[in-house]
This record gives C-alpha cells, sequence and structure tokens, in this order.
C-alpha cells in the first residue's frame, strides 16, 4: 500500500462514513433553511403568496421596533450570563461527582433530575423560590438582613434572576463534563503521581487540558442553546415585566405565530441566525489556542 | 350579483352532492382544543353527526384532530401545506386577518340560502358574529359565547354579614363594591383595611381578586367611559382621562386599599377558583367559564358559589368574548355541504349541551336567553347560581359589549403592549398615567382601523 | 485517584460531602415539589408558604389521571419512536463524528461547520417549511417524521458531542490497528467505540430524554389520537380555562419514572474510568 493510496482509501471512507449526516442536512435542513431566508425579504404571513419587499422587514427592525430592541438586550444580557455561569458551575459539580464517594449514583441522578422534571413543574416551584412575597429567597435573605428583592418581577432583576435559576438546570452539561472526566486515562494521573504531583498538578496539567474538547463543545453548545431560550419567557414571565424579559426566540415565536408576520418572523430569525453563527465562529477561531486534542498531536 | 352567488352556489352544491354519490365516502376533518371535558364532549358531538346523517352523506366521517397544545403551530403548518381542515376552532387574533386573505370561508351567502333557524344572523347573539371586509361578510360566531363576571363566596359575605352585591347592574355602583371589597379583607389580626394596626402584609382574606390580563380590566375601562381607541380604531384613547382613572381604580385595589392581591401575592393560588372555594378570597373577577370548576364544587357542596354583575364606574357595561368556530375554504368547498352541515353543528349549542350545563360554555342561540323553556335547557339548578339569570343572562343581554377580539386590527400586538406597560402599574411602580401616555404612543401604528368597518 | 489516608483527606471528603448533600437539597426540590402535588388536592398545591404533607393524601390522584387519556397506547407510540429513533441516532452518530473526528478527507472541516449552522435557526421559522417536506415525503400522520431523521446523523448536537470525544482519544492506536490491516470500520469498532462508552451513553441517554419529552414533533405530525405520544397525553391537563394541576403532576411522576430509572441505570458507565492498558497490550 502506498501512503497516497491508502490516504485517499481513507478520504472514501471519511466521506462515507460521515454521508448520513451530510445527506440529512440535504434533505431536512437545507430547504427549510433557504426558505426561512428568502421569507425574511417577503411579507409572507402563511396563508397567502408571499410578496418581495426587500429589506423592508430589516429596515422596520432596526428602525420602528421597540420589541427588537428590547429582546436583543435580554438575550445578550442573560445569553452572557447564563453560558458563563453554566459551564462553570456544571464544571465544578462534575468535578464534586467524579470522586470515589459512596452513594455516588444517587447523587448524580439528583443533579441531574432538575433538567428531566418537566418545565411547568419546575416553573410553578421557581415561581414559588422568586415570589416576593412568600417565597424561599427572600426568606434566606431575611435571615441575613439583606432587604427583599423582587426577583422576576422587577424590569432590572429579571434577567438575573432567570440566570440563576438557570444554573440550576445545569444537569445536561454536567453529565457532558462528567462522562469527559471518565475519559480521561489513569495512567496520566499515575504518572502524576510518580513525578510527586499533588492533586493541583493534576487538576492543571491533566484534567484541564485533557477537558478542554468538552469544555469547548459545551462552550460552543450553551451559546447556540442559550441564544435560543424560550420557556422561562413562555411559561413564567410572558417576557415581562415591561418586555425586559422578551427573549429573543420568544419574540420569534410570537411574530410568527400569534401576530400572524411569518415574513418578520424570519428576518428576526435570519439577524439571530448570524449573531449566534459569529459567537461560534468566535469561540472556534479562538479553540486552537486553548483546545487540546490528544489525537491531533500527531496530525 | 346575488343572484350571480346563488347560481354559482346551486351549481357547486349539486356538483359536491353528485360528485359525493360517485366517489368514497367524505371525510371532514375538524380540529379543536381545550380539557379532557371538552375534548370527550366535541368527540361526542362529531359521533353524532355522523349518525344523524348517515342517510343524507352515506358514510360521512368526521376526523376530529384534537390538539392539546401548540395549536396555533400546528394550524399554521397544516394551512401552510395546503392541507387545512373543512371545520375549526380558531384563536381570535388570527380568525379576521386570515378571513381577509381568503382563507376562511365567508359563510353569509350560505346563511342566507339555509333555512335552518338556528344559523340564522338574528338567531344568534349579534355580539358574536365576527365580520369582515366592512362588515359584508362574516366567518360566523364563537363557537361559545363567554362574559366576565364577578364571582363570590357567599359563606364570606355571611360570617362578615355583609349583604350579597345586587344582580342589578344599576345598582352595583364602584363605592359599593369597594366598601364590600374592603369589610371582607381580613388581615391575620381580623382587622379591616382603614382599622387602626391593620396590617396590609399579612391578609387571610382578600375582598377581591382579578387578573391583569386585557379581559379584566377592559370592561372597567369602558363602564367609566374610556377605551383603548376611538370606535374607528384609529386613535389611542387609553390615555384620555375616563381610561386612565378607571385603571388606578384598579390599581389603587391593590395598592391603596389593599382590599385585591398583586400579582405577585395572586401567584399563593394560581387557581383562582380554588382560592374562592378556600375562603382566601370572597369575590373575584372571571370568566364564565370558570362556572366550570365552580359549579362542579358547588355541587360537591364545597362552596356556596354566587355570581353577580362586575361593578359599574359611570354605566354598566358587559365584556362578552369568545373564539371563533370557522370553515376554510380550500378544503370547505370541495364539501360543501357536508361541511357546511357540520359547521352548523359545531354551532348548534343543543349539540354541545353538556358542556353548556355543565358551566364552561354558554349557548349561542338567542332563544336559550329568552324562552325560559330553552333556558331549563342549560340551567342547571346544580351548577348554576340561582341569580345567574339576572346577574349574567340579562347583564349580557343588556349590556353585552363584544370585545375588540372581534374587530380591532393588529389585536393580538396592541393586547399585548398592554398587558407588559400595565405591569409596572400593579407593582406599583409607576402610575396609570404614565404606562397610559406610554401605551398611547406605542399602540399609535397599530390603530389601523377595524374588520367590520 | 489514589484514596489517601491522611487526616487532611478525610477533612476533603468531609467537605465534599457536605457541598454535595447540601446541594442535592437545592437540586432535589422540584422532584419533591412535584411528587407532594401529584398526591394532593388542587387546593392544595399552590398553599403559599408550601406545605409538604398532603392532606387529604390523595393516592387517587394517580388512576384518575391516567383515566383521561389512553395512556398505555400512547406508551407504545413512544417506546415504537423511541425504538427506531435511538437504534438510528447511535448508529449514525457514531459513524458521522468519527469521520469529522479521525478520518482525513478534503473540506472536512468546512462541512463540518456548514452542518452545524443547522442548529442556529429557532424552530419557530422552520417548522413550517420541513412541515411541508414531509407532506410532499408523504410523511403526515405517520412515525416517519419522528424517526427518520434519526438515521441521518440524529441531530449535529449528537455527531459534535461524540467528535469532541473521538479526538481526545490518542492516534497512535489507530495507527497500530491500520499497521494490522484494520480498516477504519474496524477501527471505529474495536478502538474508538469501547474507549468513548461514556459518551456514547450520554448520547443514549440524552435521546432517550429527547424523544420522551418531545411534545412539538408529535403534535405538529399526528393527526390520530390513537398514534399519540405521553407527551401530548399530559398536554390535556392544561388548558386555556382550566388547569388540571393534581392530575398533571400525578400523570408527569409516572411519565418521569421511566427516564430516572433509565439514567440511574446508564450513569453506571461513568463510574469506571478507562485504562488504555490493556489495549496497548
Amino acid at each position: 500500500m502506498t501512503k497516497s493510496k491508502s490516504l485517499s482509501n481513507e478520504a472514501k471512507w471519511g466521506i462515507v462514513l460521515a454521508l448520513p449526516a451530510i445527506l440529512g442536512f440535504l434533505i431536512w435542513t437545507l430547504g427549510p433553511m433557504v426558505a426561512s431566508f428568502i421569507l425574511s425579504f417577503t411579507d409572507w404571513n402563511v396563508v397567502s403568496t408571499p410578496h418581495f419587499i426587500g429589506i423592508e422587514n430589516f429596515r422596520k427592525m432596526f428602525m420602528e421596533d421597540f420589541i427588537f430592541k428590547k429582546s436583543i438586550y435580554a438575550t445578550l444580557y442573560y445569553t452572557l450570563g447564563s453560558v458563563l455561569s453554566t459551564v462553570i458551575f456544571a464544571f465544578l459539580i462534575a468535578l464534586l461527582l467524579n470522586q470515589k464517594i459512596k452513594g455516588l449514583p444517587i447523587f448524580r441522578t439528583i443533579f441531574y433530575l432538575p433538567s428531566i422534571t418537566p418545565a411547568i413543574a419546575s416553573a410553578m416551584l421557581w415561581i414559588w423560590l422568586f415570589n416576593p412575597d412568600f417565597g424561599l429567597l427572600n426568606q434566606l435573605l431575611g435571615r441575613f438582613g439583606i432587604p427583599r428583592l423582587q426577583w422576576i418581577y422587577d424590569e432590572k432583576q429579571v434577567i438575573p434572576s432567570l440566570i440563576f435559576m438557570s444554573i440550576w438546570g445545569m444537569g445536561g452539561t454536567m453529565i457532558i463534563f462528567l462522562a469527559g472526566l471518565q475519559g480521561i486515562p489513569q495512567e496520566f494521573y499515575e504518572a502524576v503521581d510518580m513525578d510527586g504531583g499533588n492533586w493541583w498538578h493534576k487538576f492543571r496539567y491533566i484534567t484541564i487540558p485533557m477537558m478542554t474538547p468538552t469544555i469547548f463543545f459545551n462552550l460552543v453548545m450553551a451559546i447556540i442553546g442559550t441564544f435560543q431560550v424560550f420557556t422561562s419567557a413562555y411559561i413564567m414571565t410572558s417576557g415581562g415585566p415591561n418586555y425586559a424579559s422578551m427573549f429573543y426566540v420568544y419574540y420569534i415565536y410570537l411574530s410568527a405565530f400569534r401576530y400572524g408576520d411569518m415574513g418578520y418572523a424570519c428576518a428576526l430569525a435570519v439577524i439571530l441566525f448570524f449573531i449566534i453563527l459569529s459567537f461560534t465562529l468566535v469561540v472556534f477561531r479562538s479553540s486552537p489556542y486553548w483546545v487540546y486534542y490528544e489525537s491531533a498531536r500527531r496530525r | 350579483m346575488h343572484k350571480f352567488f346563488a347560481v354559482i352556489l346551486t351549481l357547486v352544491l349539486i356538483l359536491s352532492m353528485t360528485a359525493s354519490a360517485f366517489s368514497a365516502p367524505v371525510e371532514l376533518i375538524y380540529t379543536y382544543w381545550g380539557s379532557p371535558l371538552e375534548r370527550d364532549a366535541q368527540a361526542k358531538m362529531c359521533r353524532d353527526f355522523e349518525k344523524a346523517y348517515q342517510d343524507i352523506f352515506p358514510g360521512i366521517k368526521i376526523k376530529d384532530i384534537y390538539i392539546p397544545s401548540n395549536y396555533d403551530e400546528k394550524i399554521n403548518a397544516m394551512v401552510a401545506a395546503g392541507e387545512p381542515p373543512h371545520v375549526a376552532q380558531l384563536g381570535e387574533a388570527l380568525s379576521l386577518e386570515w378571513a381577509e386573505k381568503g382563507i376562511l370561508l365567508d359563510i353569509l351567502p350560505l346563511i342566507k340560502e339555509d333555512k335552518d333557524p338556528s344559523v340564522k344572523i338574528e338567531n344568534r347573539l349579534s355580539m358574536t358574529w365576527y365580520w369582515y371586509d366592512k362588515g359584508k361578510k362574516t366567518i360566523g360566531t364563537n363557537l361559545a359565547p363567554e362574559v366576565m363576571v364577578l364571582w363570590y363566596n357567599k359563606e364570606l359575605f355571611d360570617k362578615a354579614g355583609v349583604p350579597y352585591p345586587t344582580s342589578d347592574p344599576n345598582a352595583w355602583t364602584w363605592d359599593k363594591f369597594l366598601d364590600t371589597a374592603i369589610k371582607l379583607t381580613v388581615d391575620r389580626n381580623g382587622r379591616h383595611p382603614g382599622d387602626q394596626g391593620f396590617d396590609p402584609s399579612n391578609i387571610d382574606v382578600y375582598g377581591v381578586a382579578f387578573g391583569t390580563w386585557w379581559a379584566a380590566i377592559l370592561p372597567f375601562i369602558w363602564s367609566n367611559g374610556g377605551d383603548i381607541c376611538d370606535s374607528e380604531g384609529k386613535r389611542p384613547l387609553i390615555n384620555q382621562p375616563a381610561s386612565v382613572e378607571a385603571i388606578q381604580k384598579l390599581a389603587d385595589l391593590m395598592l391603596k386599599h389593599h382590599v385585591a392581591p398583586t400579582p405577585t401575592q395572586m401567584q399563593a393560588f394560581p387557581a383562582l377558583s380554588v382560592a374562592l372555594q378556600t375562603k382566601k378570597v370572597a369575590m373575584y373577577v372571571d370568566g364564565q367559564w370558570a362556572l366550570l370548576d365552580l359549579g362542579q364544587m358547588g355541587k360537591e357542596g364545597r362552596i356556596k358559589l354566587g355570581v353577580a354583575p362586575l361593578p359599574k364606574l359611570r354605566k354598566p357595561v358587559c365584556l362578552e368574548l369568545g373564539s371563533p368556530n370557522v370553515m376554510f375554504a380550500a378544503s370547505a368547498q370541495k364539501h360543501l355541504k357536508e361541511s357546511w352541515e357540520f359547521y352548523k353543528w359545531t354551532t348548534d349549542s343543543e349539540k354541545v349541551i353538556s358542556l353548556v350545563r355543565g358551566g364552561l360554555w354558554m349557548p349561542l342561540q338567542k332563544w336559550y336567553y329568552t324562552d325560559p323553556k330553552y333556558r331549563e335547557k342549560w340551567l342547571d339548578p346544580d351548577v348554576h347560581p340561582k341569580e345567574y339569570k339576572p346577574a349574567v343572562i340579562d347583564y349580557l343581554l343588556k349590556y353585552g359589549r363584544r370585545a375588540p377580539s372581534y374587530y380591532l386590527r393588529n389585536w393580538g400586538k396592541i393586547s399585548d403592549i398592554m398587558y407588559q406597560e400595565l405591569s409596572n402599574v400593579w407593582l406599583g411602580k409607576i402610575s396609570a398615567k404614565t404606562a397610559c401616555d406610554s401605551i398611547a404612543t406605542k399602540i399609535k401604528p397599530l390603530l389601523t382601523g377595524r374588520y367590520d368597518r | 485517584m489514589k484514596i489517601g489516608k491522611t487526616a487532611s483527606t478525610r477533612i476533603n471528603r468531609l467537605i465534599v460531602y457536605i457541598a454535595l448533600i447540601l446541594g442535592s437539597i437545592i437540586f432535589i426540590l422540584p422532584f419533591v415539589w412535584l411528587v407532594r402535588s401529584s398526591f394532593m388536592e388542587l387546593g392544595q398545591i399552590f398553599i403559599l408558604p408550601p406545605e409538604w404533607i398532603p392532606k387529604p393524601f390523595r393516592w387517587q390522584n394517580y388512576p384518575e389521571a391516567l383515566k383521561a387519556a389512553p395512556f398505555f397506547t400512547y406508551f407504545l407510540n413512544t417506546l415504537k419512536i423511541l425504538i427506531f429513533n435511538e437504534a438510528g441516532v447511535i448508529l449514525t452518530a457514531i459513524t458521522c463524528a468519527y469521520s469529522f473526528s479521525r478520518l482525513r478527507w478534503p473540506g472536512r472541516d468546512l462541512v463540518f461547520a456548514v452542518l452545524l449552522t443547522s442548529m442556529m435557526l429557532p424552530y419557530a421559522v422552520t417548522l413550517i417549511p420541513t412541515f411541508i417536506l414531509w407532506k410532499i415525503l408523504g410523511g403526515l400522520n405517520t412515525f416517519y417524521p419522528l424517526t427518520v431523521p434519526a438515521w441521518f446523523g440524529g441531530g449535529m448536537f449528537y455527531v459534535f458531542l461524540l467528535r469532541q470525544f473521538f479526538f481526545s482519544i490518542p492516534y497512535e492506536l489507530d495507527e497500530a490497528a491500520y499497521m494490522d490491516g484494520a480498516n477504519p470500520l474496524k477501527v471505529l469498532w474495536s478502538i474508538v467505540v469501547p474507549l468513548s462508552k461514556p459518551a456514547i451513553i450520554t448520547v443514549a441517554i440524552f435521546n432517550f430524554i429527547g424523544v420522551w419529552n418531545d411534545l412539538l414533533g408529535p403534535i405538529i405530525y399526528l393527526s390520530d389520537p390513537d398514534k399519540y405520544t405521553l407527551a401530548i397525553g399530559l398536554s390535556v391537563f392544561r388548558s386555556m380555562y382550566t388547569a388540571q394541576w393534581h392530575y398533571l403532576m400525578a400523570a408527569s411522576v409516572v411519565v418521569l419514572l421511566p427516564v430516572i430509572i433509565v439514567f440511574f441505570i446508564g450513569q453506571r458507565y461513568f463510574i469506571q474510568g478507562i485504562t488504555l492498558t490493556g489495549l496497548k497490550g
């Protein structure tokens, strides 16, 4: 076998094995994506023929629509806060749950529970926790002499409150970290032991570098997912008070299905697409500087 | 023009009938939402139709699709894919816009052709018709009318020695109402608002409670002579003194008089019916539909239920609202005769009388209100309180006014803006005047007139 | 990590336990709230501050809730969708992720990036075009829209997740196998998959939960009530005019239990770390 022949063989295998995802994209995703982009230049309202109206939707969005501006602000604010805090918190909990201690399966299940409990049950519980008059959080704050907060009932406090709540739903991110921690070969730690290193050396020189691919994944997914946050606005705050938690995708949903303005909803979605894309690209571009791939060493 | 239409219609009818004679049995699609109770009643209504029309339309089937959530998404998708249902329940926000685009069938010609009294314009509550194209076309009526009323727990009145609210909308004034609410509000030390040492942060029983969505607020704005916009739907009136005053009075109930829970305090009882039954609240403003739960409680002897009109500020007003049942043009025209008969069936209150007797719905046909024999059919003495007739029926017939969802363009957006802007009023952060000025500015570009004028 | 026997290690472990127990209390709260609500009368559920002991104890919420819809049929439907979906996701997400991480082919990373963009448009705008597509393909009111896409990579989330894990496996292992004349599929099967069990289990669990709880997909594509799924069954308890919270909570507990069990079993695979020693031979 010559080198070049084996390479082309590898390429053939590569394309064949990736084919399901590529075909899936071409069949089910590309069409709707292209359609959304085209429809963003129309006045389509689902029931009538779309008319091409140029950049009118975008003009309206940037020049006239005060809800658009509020939703951009709310969503960016929430995303930045929620992504950082959930990823960090999930990583810490995963480290704790990766110890060899008793009752581990129970602890892991408990920490994962909030992410599988039906959203409506969680929402009801948090509505109580956040309640300014009877809520547990204000009762706790009161113990420490801290004045009551209004939580989700105040324009300024609603987003921090929802960020706080999002930490508690970090189960999925935590599980992925946990799986990542399990993928670190034990020999690496043993090598540190042999060199006389302590837990900090293990953490700094083995755990962190070996976990960077997983951190990278969780970061990208958290960005993509959090920008499209919907449920908390839909169930808990209706986007209020005074539009302070009008998350972007909730506004898209309202425009599309409540206000019957699908063309405008598509235009909103296109803007969101490019916002998410640029954030993702920044993370991707930065990855060579901090993400360490074991298998990439020799490539 | 009219004659021409009739000819076409007859042709279509003949064609569709001959077509159906030769082709496979017709299957009509009907989509609807609702609780399990509504699901069962509506499914039964469909089966009853199949049975009743087996001779006229042999083999006819109703494919009833019950969509318990994400209704708007599904119906949009079905319409966009060119597979709309024949008959459907539809959210009021989109109905008239779709009607204007020709997606929904104008049923006025069909009504004129038909002799069935249950569908005649004059035989249904006039408020419940959805008119468009300057009032020349209609997509039909609500599936069921609903009105906003005041529910109350008689035991709390008896205990406090306060007379029940009168059923006469003219005598039930705001001052009497406020006085009643104050007497019924009790803090944990047994004191009332205004008493020395009354503790507004530890209230045991609230005199009254109301949601902060438009239907609970608008009747008071109207009653005070205010409105959201002028009768042409062009100019905002929400920031006029009459409107502002009404909203401020409602906010004062929570913030100044402490007789009503604020939205955050209200979270202690998301099901208002239960709050009434468990004596957390003595009166509450809600739709007639609450009778489904309340009536059941009354039947089981868990509550002594009373009902009254809403208190008047200047003149009595009764807000009537609901969402329409419609026919989709593209599919219904293919089987016009069958679809029409089925449509009539769905909006004939007799066919869903179990939901009406249960308290969830009100009937559409006028004779259910005016004719004592028909009233007996749906007023269940175990469910409907005995003052129901004056407090709800007469109130509706005399002072009924249809909600803006029946005619105002951009109603979805306008009501959402009101909800958002007013949220800070209920929290006591801004005055009603500030919020209303802001609403007026924001809804101005959305006030582009009415569908029916 | 070796377990030391010094005093400081013991203190460390104590701190870990305390942190975990305190955290657990906060994290288990919604579940406790759900379970206690499922045994309550409607009126007791929302009393503030909450009461934790149901009074009266209404176990009959369960049979009454399960009577409101044919839950057994819904369960079978969900199971059918789940089996086909899960098989497709596991199989094709693995092969695709393998290709995108350990095989070199021209344009690979660009193609990956393009595929990733499929997650960046919200469902609200792609829903209708996708629905129309399924109409053209004749898939409305069938399980195909809910299962067939799973056989095409199963969504980029899973492909991306596995790709990251496959990256962290030393490439020397592949090379050694290639030297022995193995083809890529063999390398995938005998080296990559065994070393990625935690990640694959994670994908399986996530997909299980995703399918189990998916409400939008079934409600959009299915029209026959006898094809409905558990998630739709749950949604009947919430409607515009009434919410039967006590039934909703009871049915939710029933629907949630299998998920907890699956997770509890699945997480076992995270316990053992991976050792490369055996494989290197």
